[in-house]
């Protein structure tokens, strides 16, 4: 063997290694096992600052760190690492060369994790979430602006999410941006069926001196009497797991493979818990509810085509490769050809700490109301003390079950 | 070979400047862009031109009025603290002499100091006398807008945003409910970035 293809297959047997080490052991994998089991803290402090991640899983970091903290109700923790995870996608917007170059001969794991479309917008969704929970409405409009933008660059995929598009109305309408809350609230109207949200419109064209509107929304049958409750209690509902991607693979000869990913095709149960206010049931549906695992399954579809390019290129890259190295040596032609083969790896990298559901529920609090309790009443999930609540106003709660 | 040394020499000392981190004082009143977003510049520019807008009003009418300002809302697609931009104003509109401001942030901390006064602990003489602040002639508010544009999908090697931000201020009467005074700032701004890095 040449002492020129026993280095390119030393190499090879190197990131060969690193591959298969990277998937496993990091400590963003680590964590993630241990936020699946419970234990949340364990997960923040095996995430720590992030220094042991990769540059290219900083984005995931961020990520799943923010979702974390989010989830023990650390909302500004969390509005740090998510608004850094936000940074982090402006950056990962110009293409590396190197890690593009490195992707060729081996596979998408070293470039720079660009988050699904959907991930992309779910980022400003959960900072939507904690400024919400905050009482910061002003920025919660903020980044219910940045959400749509993100929904306008993708909207064949992203206007499908009915909570994010319910949560993007409620920032501008809790922020007292009625004319752009309205806008929005009407989009959703027209993408969900019957007439939840008439009422809700009504009460905004109202406002914005809407005579016509008014009386159109009267005629399809939203209450006369639409003012708002005396308070009102909007929880954030997250259900579930997002599934996870998974390799598939595409023999295409007896030693060249294309692996290319796929999210799992079942998802988690939607569940909706019970809720009572002062220990009497609440008729409270969903306002809307979003399917995290179909939209981002739409998401990797609609960058089917890239990847595809991708795998092609890498095809005929990796042939090249190895045939030039057979040239010289057709042994070491052969090792290069089966280390390259067994590199060929789909990219599986994704969020993994999201709910498989997100639903929005609107609890309307009557005068004097003092608690209200989500789940069995005999085991209550959550008790939320709601008799400091002033008139007219909001409390925004987000709830993992 | 003596090329080869001095071709060393040169890479070596660009590897070393590269990566030395230096830091530099900034004339704050210097025009500062990194990218298109709000930066201190802005901010220092709006509050130039807004501030010299409503001393001349003031200058123009007899009195010194007193004013709240209810502080400027953010409607843009960044997180920009607008509370930088009104209490600046506030400032400049303190140090031309012209208006008087009320400080509706110590509100409830001058209630809970007249509260304390009362419990005996401050002399009946040295007390708060209380009944006797300024009621508001006007109310300043504003707010800060902005319109992201991008030119449409295309291949190209640089990516390209157009930023323009607008600041509409205004003095309402708080006696009659007219807007006594309005003015607006707008800037717009244009970045263009590689796509390509390595």
């Amino acid at each position: 063997m040449s002492s020129i293809a026993l280095a390119w297959a030393r190499a090879c047997v190197a990131m060969l290694a690193l591959s298969l080490l990277a998937a496993c052991s990091t400590p963003l994998g680590k964590a993630r096992l241990q936020y699946a089991a419970g234990d949340a803290k364990g997960a923040l402090a095996t995430l720590g600052d992030g220094s042991d991640i990769r540059s290219r899983d900083k984005l995931l970091f961020h990520l799943e760190k923010g979702l974390i903290l989010h989830e023990t109700g650390d909302y500004a923790g969390s509005n740090l690492e998510l608004l850094a995870a936000a940074d982090s996608l402006d950056q990962s917007s110009v293409i590396s060369l190197s890690g593009e170059a490195t992707a060729l001969l081996a596979n998408d794991w070293a470039r720079r994790y660009p988050g699904e479309y959907s991930e992309q917008l779910w980022i400003h969704s959960y900072l939507m979430m904690n400024f919400l929970a905050m009482g910061r409405f002003d920025s919660a409009a903020v980044e219910a602006r940045r959400a749509l933008e993100k929904i306008d660059d993708k909207a064949e995929v992203l206007a499908a999410d009915h909570f994010t598009r319910n949560l993007i109305a409620l920032s501008f309408e809790a922020a007292g941006q009625v004319n752009s809350a309205y806008i929005e609230y009407r989009k959703l109207a027209e993408q969900l069926p019957g007439a939840s949200l008439n009422n809700t419109l009504l009460r905004q064209a109202r406002l914005l001196g809407f005579a016509d509107e008014a009386r159109r929304l009267k005629k399809a049958g939203a209450s006369a009497d639409s003012a708002r409750p005396p308070a009102e209690l909007v929880l954030f509902i997250g259900s579930g797991d997002i599934p996870g991607k998974i390799s598939g693979s595409l023999q295409i000869d007896y030693d060249a493979r294309v692996s290319f990913p796929q999210y799992l095709p079942y998802d988690s149960e939607h569940r909706v818990p019970r809720i009572l206010v002062d220990e009497v049931g609440c008729q409270c549906e969903p306002v809307s509810t979003t399917s995290l695992g179909a939209l981002a399954r739409a998401s990797l579809s609609a960058r089917a085509a890239g990847v595809t390019a991708r795998l092609v290129a890498r095809a005929v890259a990796k042939d090249a490769f190895a045939d030039n190295i057979g040239k010289k040596d057709e042994v070491a032609g052969e090792i290069v050809k089966l280390l390259l083969f067994a590199l060929e790896e789909a990219d599986t990298r994704g969020w993994h700490s999201l709910p498989g559901y997100l639903s929005l529920i609107r609890v309307p609090l009557g005068n004097g109301a003092t608690t209200v309790t989500i789940g069995d009443p005999e085991q209550p999930l959550l008790e939320i003390d709601v008799a400091d609540l002033p008139q007219g106003q909001w409390r925004f709660v987000p709830i993992r079950l | 070979m003596k090329k080869l040394a001095q071709s060393m020499l040169v890479a070596a000392c660009v590897t070393v400047t590269a990566s030395c981190a230096t830091t530099r004082n900034i004339d704050t009143n210097s025009e500062v862009h990194y990218n298109a977003s709000y930066d201190f510049s802005d901010k220092n520019k709006i509050v130039d031109r807004l501030s010299a807008s409503l001393v001349d009003y003031a200058a123009q009418n007899a009195g010194k009025p007193v004013v709240i300002s209810y502080g400027i809302g953010n409607e843009t697609s960044e997180h920009i603290n607008t509370g930088g931009i009104s209490d600046d104003i506030r400032l400049e509109l303190i140090r031309s002499g012209q208006y008087q401001l009320l400080n509706e942030g110590q509100r409830f901390n001058i209630q809970d100091e007249a509260d304390y006064q009362k419990t005996g602990t401050v002399p009946a003489a040295a007390r708060i006398a209380q009944g006797r602040q300024l009621g508001a002639d006007y109310i300043l508010a504003g707010t800060l807008r902005s319109i992201v544009k991008k030119p449409p999908a295309s291949i190209r090697l640089i990516k390209r945003k157009m930023v323009y931000y607008s600041l509409n201020l205004e003095l309402t009467d708080t006696e009659t409910g007219a807007i006594a005074w309005a003015d607006k700032v707008e800037l717009a701004r244009e970045q263009s970035q590689p796509i390509i890095g390595w």
